[in-house]
């Protein structure tokens, strides 16, 4: 149970790199950057990375660490710790330069103002610019962990699908090489985890379940769901039990007995319908602050 | 227009303010993107209706009963489908030689998902045709989820800086072919293009000129749909309505969204706060006298304390909105509780009633 602290921490579980997905509002950001908070403290070397948001706003993700937006280089947030912002201009200049091998070519192709606007407009250039910039950090093993904090839902598995479709249309050449070689990362379950965060409320598990569904049929290996705001829950289960049958002498409509009971109910529902899965479940609890104001250390992703 | 950030109960809400709405109007419609199964269920729509939707579907007299729709009124749901809306546009504005140029790329069916803007553009055609033709005396505009709340109001800027670019013009037909097309730019063009063509191989490089050619046969209507667009939020007969919980992060967005209005010069007509905690009256609180081991009393007690700390905090926020939004900004402010109801069906009639006495 979450109350016991003797169950493991998330973070002894992370993989190398750590794909952080589900519906929006259910906590991504929170969960990414206290998780990378966690890793940095066990004293490993840890990136933290977001996709750069098209309209410009500032990054909440950056803002937990006191930054407008993390730098389209790694730059150093905390002690073992380096944020990232991927950027489809940058990853497709790194990777026509990785190809090309003189840059001052590369610079003269995509400083082309009409070379530039081709690759802004047309559909999918980005996408595949934010999965070479990615892509570089991979190869490099300066990171022992990776933890990328995903856009919502529908986007992400639209991005998972993209190595697949463009091969069907890049078979050969430098960018299906690399198509492929980021394939191979991140379809290696000994190397890459996705975590499909939820809560534990109904709408929010079956749109998790989903997810996880959609990921899995694109190779993407799953490796648990995090099931974020939990409530404290102190009771053994005979107790429940007896509160339960408490509840039921007493009359009053939607009496706080009630209340109180339908939220653990609602907890064993999601829990109970998320083992059916088959995956290991994380949970972590409530906390009401934003999260500039979060204290880390009271929150740990631990085993459920 | 309901508009929030992800997680809600956006959708919810939306559905629950249409059903409310056929209490006022007869023919009301609810349009909407990415509906949860349960709520398509509770509209009584099959997953083949999801699958191939295209046009609005007027619900059942069984279903509108179930969710207390009034008695002679009709209640339409549509289901945004960018793909249908997209070749509707497409069917209008090109050629068939065009047209079937652009749907045999690999990337066509991929194409409103990748393009930015394009998901949030289709909505808006799509309820600006439905608004011209008249059949719907109430819409409500249930917004697409994005990054950020405030994402949608930006899209026709979004899409006319896109349009507005010039690789466009590099493509616009009347240069005629691509290789004159080069021949009246600088050697330097050329050079690129051809390695980008090298480098891409000529499969996707052709797709994205077809792409590139197809755009700016439509550019022209795009261009002044949008400077419609920017408009259409500052009309009388549109009222923008942004829902938000008590949740950090969700007051973050609520935040971040009226702020971005506000700036723009568009009119916010109401708040709802949505999943709010209900505080127990202290006579509940009581537990004493009912045979409870003292240890489990005690637990109780503790976890109960805990619960009207979320219950309060929920409050204190709730009041801090009201200040904001309806004591100060003139706003119309509404409160939704936590919802325990299981039944799609009772959690959307519960609001309508809530948001029909409001």
């Amino acid at each position: 149970m979450n109350e016991n602290s003797s169950t493991r921490p998330l973070v002894s579980d992370l993989k190398r790199i750590n794909l952080m997905t589900g519906k929006g509002g259910v906590g991504k950001t929170t969960l990414a950057a206290t998780l990378a908070r966690a890793s940095a403290a066990k004293g490993k070397r840890t990136l933290l990375a977001e996709i750069e948001d098209e309209s410009g706003w500032d990054s909440q993700l950056a803002r937990g660490f006191g930054f407008k937006h993390f730098g389209v280089e790694p730059q150093t947030v905390l002690k073992n710790l380096d944020g990232l912002r991927l950027s489809a201009f940058v990853g497709q200049e790194k990777f026509l330069n990785s190809f090309l091998k003189v840059s001052a070519l590369t610079r003269m192709i995509l400083n082309h103002q009409g070379v530039k606007w081709f690759l802004d407009g047309a559909p999918a250039f980005r996408e595949m610019g934010h999965f070479f910039h990615l892509l570089l950090q991979l190869r490099k093993k300066e990171y022992e962990t990776i933890i990328l904090d995903l856009p919502a839902t529908g986007h992400f598995v639209g991005l998972a699908r993209l190595p697949g479709l463009l091969l069907k249309m890049i078979p050969f050449g430098p960018i299906a090489e690399g198509l492929k070689e980021g394939q191979r990362y991140i379809y290696d379950s000994d190397q890459t985890a996705a975590w499909v965060i939820t809560l534990p409320q109904m709408l929010p598990v079956s749109e998790s379940i989903e997810l996880k569904n959609a990921l899995q049929s694109e190779n993407i290996p799953v490796a648990g769901f995090l099931l974020n705001r939990v409530p404290p829950n102190p009771f053994t289960e005979d107790e429940e039990r007896m509160l339960e049958e408490l509840s039921q002498k007493q009359s009053g409509e939607g009496s706080q007995l009630q209340v109180d009971l339908e939220r653990l109910r609602r907890l064993h529902e999601a829990r109970a319908r998320l083992r059916a899965e088959g995956l290991p479940i994380w949970a972590a609890p409530e906390v009401f602050q934003p999260l500039e104001e979060l204290d880390f250390a009271e929150r740990v992703v631990r085993r459920d | 227009m309901v508009c929030g950030g992800g997680g809600v109960g956006k959708t919810t809400v939306a559905a629950s303010l249409g059903i409310a709405a056929t209490q006022f109007r007869k023919r009301v419609l609810v349009v909407t993107i990415d509906p949860s199964k349960r709520l398509a269920e509770a509209f009584g729509f099959t997953q083949a209706a999801l699958d191939t939707g295209g046009e609005p579907l007027k619900l059942s007299e069984d279903v509108k009963r179930k969710l207390g729709v009034a008695e002679g009124a009709e209640l339409s749901v549509g289901i945004l489908n960018p793909k249908y809306v997209l070749d509707q546009i497409l069917d209008q504005v090109l050629t068939e030689e065009q047209r079937d140029r652009l749907k045999r790329t690999t990337l066509y069916s991929q194409m409103s998902q990748m393009v930015y803007g394009l998901q949030e553009y289709t909505a808006y055609e799509w309820v600006t045709r439905l608004l011209k033709e008249g059949a719907y005396d109430f819409i409500v505009l249930d917004t697409p989820p994005a990054a950020h709340a405030k994402d949608f109001f930006n899209v026709p800027e979004k899409v006319k800086h896109l349009m507005e670019s010039r690789v466009f013009q590099i493509f616009m037909p009347k240069k005629k072919s691509w290789a004159r097309a080069i021949v009246g730019q600088k050697i330097g063009q050329a050079l690129s293009f051809t390695w980008l063509e090298k480098l891409l191989g000529s499969k996707v490089y052709n797709e994205s000129r077809t792409f590139f050619e197809v755009f700016a046969v439509m550019r022209g209507r795009i261009l002044e749909r949008c400077e419609w667009l920017a408009r259409f939020f500052t009309q009388s007969e549109v009222a923008v309505l942004a829902v938000g919980t008590p949740e950090s992060s969700a007051q973050f967005e609520l935040e971040g969204v009226t702020d971005f209005l506000k700036q723009k010069k568009i009119p916010l007509q109401g708040v709802i706060l949505n999943q709010v905690e209900r505080i127990p009256p202290p006579s509940e609180a009581k537990l004493e006298g009912q045979g409870l081991p003292p240890e489990l009393e005690a637990k109780l007690k503790r976890f109960r304390e805990n619960q009207l700390q979320r219950a309060e905090r929920a409050f204190q926020i709730v009041e801090r909105c009201r200040r904001r939004y309806a004591t100060e900004g003139g706003a119309d402010f509404l409160t939704l509780p936590m919802s325990y109801a299981s039944e799609g069906f009772d959690i959307l009639r519960e609001n309508a009633d809530r948001i029909t006495q409001a």
